[in-house]
């Protein structure tokens, strides 16, 4: 019998013309949005490619300038471009680009990736002067925001599925075909539950396909396991999501209210869950832990370099203290002005460090917390986990900036230990200089970010069937 | 025939409303074969009557049984036999007749009937060939009284719950209504229909009951009363 | 006649425990968002004001140096922000509220708060405009969308009319009665904001506030009409319900973003990277692209000697570096105005093609508006931008100017200045434009508004008959 049911609901389904209307609409704004995320991230990886092929063409031919310089050729190269000088390569001239690329279901969320520096060029300069590069969208357009899926799924997907569902009991009392379902030998709860079903299962799989056509259709590259396996967990997501309004709309549809009331009702919840509680989760975080300033310091860092330049010969001592091969041969006179800069840099640096580790540690805390607050909804559950999948928030993000910093003091080394030991650079030197590469975190570390966030939704879903249930063994529905 | 086992029986059936008595200790007993009418003015307890058969409403005191069954013990197994036809059958309106037959059908009996054997008993009904692929929202109140019956055929119900079937319906529909009733109780169908029609009553009803405020205050046999008769003992009763 | 209506229809809603709940609740987090939203601008006012104190404190401390090394060093300029910032921050958090001054080059949109923000702030920030924006439109259709239907429904509004009730007076009345529930709510809620914007503006901000209450009031009458109108056409209140609330959602979340995005594909906007390619190209190669630094520098030195009537550089009577930076600086101006004016441009080309999504949503023209009365709108972010760059221009050419006049031939990286030429240079003052610029900015919107509140009133009035069953 269950099977013939749910044809019979299917059928209804499809001949409510309001419901028609709507599927369409969803459709059509995940067809668009697919649309939106390709673009974003082509354009993206366009600026990568751009960034690669300038690269190249610089390395290439400063390792030609090099082939003829180590031939002996006798060329007029200006000091401050002359590639043999490991400070003027380091900081500027040899520079390789550190790239996060889009994540590998990016074109399905664009997330945080429009406001978030996506390449730099590395030097051995300080971080701050050069890590940020920010993109120059429209602000007004920013902060409307982007339809991408990630949009649709988050905000209009509950929107559908309480369309669908809202009205399926008090709907049929009010038209009153209700009494006569029920003097039928079915459990109220089996009809209620079939109906919700075949609606909340019409609303999953639609999100579902929506997300394979915009997989597909936007290159994602599911043939890698990785990539495929966190596709996967993204649909098992929408799954989930969808269970919880479901779950909500039965535990509503499961009070004798009016179809009215049961759409104030339901619209409240989605209120509370999709706009009140992510914006009060923002509010907490923007007042408990707030960002550090990039600006304050920016400042503190030209506090910390004024200050080691006053104290230069201080600087240098330590410096050399710390470098005994250098001061061995260093004798008297002058000292290099490249390794003064590099000293003095190093005073700066090592006066801020402390700062820097509050930095970190402040903004570690507001990731800690953001991740913690995620709890508070549903929404913000499936935002963060759909984020983390695509790789467009703020973890893998942070992730970049650690990796970036390990490459930072890897690069810092491999130029400054030659412009210490008094070595000019080599060909065999420009075959050899660092690169990087942004290594993605493995499926189970992102498993385990996922988890709590998963339990949440499971639990609320199961309590709310539960509280229905209870509901419809005390009172008739009729 | 009230010697052989009823099969709708109430046995001091009480429901209260907060302070009101909707019904009080109301004991009735139908046997197969008979159809009973309920009279009584709104507000008397018919309608919580036949609720509590359907268990819409739970008795606060006493039981309904159906078949020996106690409705609020066994829902489902008692719903299996009944039949159910409010005063408008509302019905699925994006749904032809069929379609909607074809439903409820398949709610009641648990696996989706023949569909000739549908549209068998929607002619039976007195529903025209063509109609029965209309969509109910266009149909009339007798055509949807008509999908009720057919309801009622194809569940081979035994026990049939009217709740004033044919109130708002023309002279004929009417008519043509009882005559179906008529062919479900040489069935053998057992029938509680409460009605304000006393001359309906007194045409196809076989035993009739008068209630006020919860109250069976009279019990008789249809064909030991007239017309004029029933209509005095009716008015006073609802004037003491 | 229409004050019984209204009255009865007040009477109605203040008695129904939904209308108390969710008032009450729209009002908490309307009252919440101000009073945080004030307490949080307060203390970055001063934060601000103290980071400018400190900044202006580096500058004159410099040691003596060389002037152009004190370019380099530069300052940063922060944006004051009015204090109606705190019902609308508007783009701020796009845009940053600090501008990087050094030689060379024109800096913007450097550390943007929304960069180290969580994902979970781009739901929207909590202010009081996006529960004016969002959440009372939401509580208007709540309390309306019954207004006719459910009146159908019930078989009152059957009544209503054999009695002869005229349908213009029933709208009339209906609206009042919705309005005046609305007052309780939001005349306590615009007493405390005056109050703080008071306090902490005086009249000027007074005056912004009542501007911005007239458009959010606009707004509201807009969505109380269109939730009337949508009431006496419906059959039934839930479908009525249901076609409010998808208006509710196509105004709120999907037209905006749907603008946006159109207008992004209409005149997009330039990558970063491409930016900074062209502008460095145009710096190197002149606008034009023909004309290469060291031919202009050329130029330059025979122009300069011909004039004189010198051989050589270093007869001039002033150094010909500081001259020559300031004349490449002036060039790099010209450079710099072309490309951010374009930028800007392209920026207004896209505002201006997201108000044609003001035909699906009035809040796209409220927005501009709500943002143009805080002082939070991409213009008077552009006002400060250009403001701290006449001020970077100043800085820079003080600097080559004293190069050019006091160091000796040769001597132009080896000249130092003292903290009298750090102190010639005024702090830094920025003054916000005045409202009257924020409407000759917005006219558009406010026009927009105008149409759409027109529109609700001709329908309201010519909805003379009404379905009655």
């Amino acid at each position: 019998m269950r099977l013939s049911l749910w044809s019979f609901e299917w059928r209804l389904l499809r001949r409510e013309p309001l419901i028609v209307v709507l599927t369409a609409l969803l459709v059509v704004l995940g067809a668009y949005a697919s649309v939106t995320g390709s673009r974003f991230v082509r354009a993206q990886e366009q600026t990568i490619e751009e960034l690669a092929l300038e690269e190249r063409s610089r390395l290439d031919s400063l390792r030609t300038l090099m082939a003829r310089l180590e031939r002996g050729e006798s060329l007029a190269v200006s000091p401050f471009a002359d590639p043999r000088s490991p400070a003027v390569a380091g900081r500027q001239v040899a520079s390789r680009y550190t790239v996060l690329p889009p994540g590998p279901l990016a074109p399905l969320a664009i997330g945080q990736r429009d406001v978030q520096p996506f390449w730099a060029l590395i030097s051995t300069r300080t971080k701050q002067t050069f890590f940020v590069n920010d993109e120059i969208d429209n602000p007004v357009a920013l902060l409307a925001g982007r339809i991408d899926l990630a949009f649709v799924v988050l905000v209009l997907y509950p929107l559908f599925i309480l369309a669908l569902t809202f009205d399926v009991v008090a709907g049929e009392r009010e038209r009153g075909t209700l009494g006569l379902v029920l003097s039928q030998p079915v459990a109220p709860s089996q009809v209620l539950t079939t109906k919700l079903l075949v609606r909340a299962l019409v609303a999953v799989l639609l999100t579902v396909a929506l997300s394979v056509a915009a997989a597909l259709a936007t290159g994602v590259a599911l043939s890698d396991p990785t990539v495929l396996t966190r596709f996967a967990l993204w649909c098992g997501m929408l799954l989930l999501y969808g269970a919880f309004w479901f779950a909500a709309a039965l535990a509503v549809n499961a009070r004798r209210l009016s179809s009215a009331a049961s759409a104030v009702t339901l619209l409240g919840v989605w209120l509370v869950v999709v706009v009140i509680l992510p914006a009060v989760s923002a509010a907490i975080i923007s007042v408990t832990y707030p960002a550090p300033s990039r600006l304050a310091l920016t400042t503190r860092l030209r506090e910390a370099t004024d200050a080691a330049a006053q104290q230069r010969q201080d600087a240098l001592a330590a410096f050399m203290a710390e470098h005994p091969t250098y001061a061995a041969d260093a004798g008297a006179g002058a000292p290099d002005p490249n390794v003064m800069a590099v000293a003095l840099q190093d005073a700066a640096e090592r006066m801020m460090a402390p700062r820097y580790a509050e930095f970190d540690a402040a903004l570690d805390a507001q990731r800690v917390a953001a991740d913690r607050l995620r709890l508070m909804s549903p929404a913000l559950v499936l935002q963060g986990a759909l984020l983390d999948l695509a790789g467009s928030g703020e973890a893998r993000f942070r992730d970049y900036e650690r990796q970036f910093d390990r490459f930072h003091s890897e690069w810092r080394a491999f130029f400054n230990d030659r412009l210490l030991g008094r070595q000019a650079l080599t060909a065999q030197d420009y075959a050899n200089i660092p690169s990087f590469t942004y290594r993605e975190p493995t499926v189970g570390a992102l498993v385990s970010r996922l988890l709590p966030g998963v339990l949440l939704l499971l639990v609320l879903t199961v309590a709310l069937i539960w509280n229905a249930r209870a509901r419809m063994h005390r009172a008739t529905l009729a | 025939m009230a010697t052989s086992s009823p099969l709708l029986s109430a046995e001091g059936l009480t429901k209260r409303y907060g302070d009101t008595l909707a019904l009080d200790a109301l004991d009735l007993s139908i046997a197969p074969g008979e159809v009973y009418c309920l009279l009584g003015a709104n507000g008397a307890g018919k309608s919580t009557t036949i609720n509590c058969f359907l268990d819409f409403v739970r008795p606060d005191g006493g039981v309904a049984k159906i078949g020996g069954q106690v409705v609020a013990q066994h829902p489902l197994e008692t719903k299996k036999r009944l039949a159910y036809i409010p005063e408008t059958v509302m019905l699925y309106g994006n749904l032809s007749g069929l379609e909607n037959l074809e439903y409820f059908a398949t709610l009641a009996t648990g696996a989706r009937p023949a569909t000739e054997e549908l549209v068998a008993h929607l002619i039976t009904a007195g529903l025209r060939d063509d109609q029965i692929r209309q969509r109910v929202g266009g149909y009339s109140k007798g055509m949807r009284q008509k999908v009720g019956i057919a309801i009622a055929l194809a569940k081979r119900a035994d026990v049939l719950l009217l709740d004033e079937p044919t109130s708002g319906l023309d002279p004929k529909a009417s008519n043509e209504f009882h005559r179906l009733l008529g062919l479900l109780r040489e069935r053998g169908a057992a029938v509680l229909m409460a009605t304000h029609d006393l001359f309906r009553a007194k045409e196809s009803g076989t035993r009739i009951g008068i209630m006020k405020a919860g109250r069976k205050v009279a019990e008789l046999r249809a064909d030991e009363i007239g017309h004029a008769d029933l209509e005095k003992l009716y008015l006073t009763h609802m004037h003491d | 006649m229409i004050r019984e209506i209204a009255r009865k229809e007040f009477r109605e809603l203040t008695r129904d425990g939904r209308f108390r709940l969710s008032a009450g609740i729209v009002g908490g987090l309307l009252l919440v968002a101000s009073l945080a939203g004030f307490t949080a601008w307060r203390e970055q006012a001063a934060q601000r004001d103290a980071a400018q104190n400190s900044m202006q404190a580096l500058w004159f401390g410099q040691p003596a140096k060389n002037p152009h090394s004190a370019a380099h060093y530069g300052l940063w300029a922060f944006k004051p922000q009015l204090p109606l910032s705190f019902i609308d921050r508007g783009v701020d958090p796009y845009v940053g509220t600090a501008s990087w001054l050094e030689a060379h080059r024109q800096n913007e949109f450097r550390f943007r708060p929304a960069m180290d923000a969580t994902a979970a702030q781009r739901f929207g920030d909590w202010t009081a405009a996006a529960v004016l924006q969002h959440l009372v439109p939401l509580l208007i259709i709540v309390l309306a969308f019954g207004a006719f239907a459910g009146e159908r429904e019930r078989g009152t509004l059957r009544q209503l009319a054999s009695l002869g009730v005229p349908t213009r007076a029933l709208m009339t009345g209906k609206a009042l009665g919705v309005a005046a529930a609305l007052a309780l709510l939001l005349i306590p809620v615009a007493v405390v904001g005056s109050a703080l914007v008071l306090n902490a503006m005086g009249a000027d901000g007074l005056l912004r506030l009542a501007a911005m209450t007239a458009v959010y009031l606009a707004y509201f009458g807009v969505v109380l009409g269109a939730t009337l109108l949508v009431s006496a056409k419906a059959r039934t209140a839930r479908a009525a319900l249901v076609v409010l609330l998808a208006a509710w959602a196509v105004n709120g979340i999907v037209a905006p973003r749907l603008a946006a995005d159109v207008a992004r594909m209409a005149h997009p906007t330039p990558t970063a990277r491409e930016f900074t390619a062209e502008v460095q190209t145009a710096l190197a190669n002149g606008i034009d692209g023909h004309s290469p630094a060291s031919a202009r520098g050329k130029t330059l030195e025979d122009s300069l000697l011909k004039a004189y009537n010198v051989a050589k550089v270093e007869e001039l009577p002033f150094n010909f570096n500081g001259f020559a930076m300031q004349r490449g600086e002036e060039h790099g101006n010209e450079v710099f105005d072309h490309y951010f004016d374009e930028l800007w441009s392209t920026y207004a080309a896209q505002d201006r093609s997201q108000l044609l999504g003001a035909v699906a949503s009035p809040l796209i023209a409220v927005r501009f508006l709500s943002m143009g009365i805080a002082g939070t709108d991409a213009a008077q972010h552009r006002a400060f931008a250009t403001s701290a760059e006449n001020y970077r221009r100043e800085l820079n050419k003080k600097m080559n100017d004293a190069i050019a006049e006091n160091a000796g031939a040769g001597q132009a990286f080896t000249y130092q200045a003292d903290e009298t030429l750090w102190r010639s240079l005024e702090p830094f003052t920025y003054e916000a434009p005045g409202l009257g610029s924020v409407w000759r900015t917005h006219l558009v919107s406010a026009v927009v508004l105008l149409l759409w509140m027109g529109l609700v009133a001709v329908l309201t009035r010519r909805s003379t008959s009404l379905a009655v069953v």
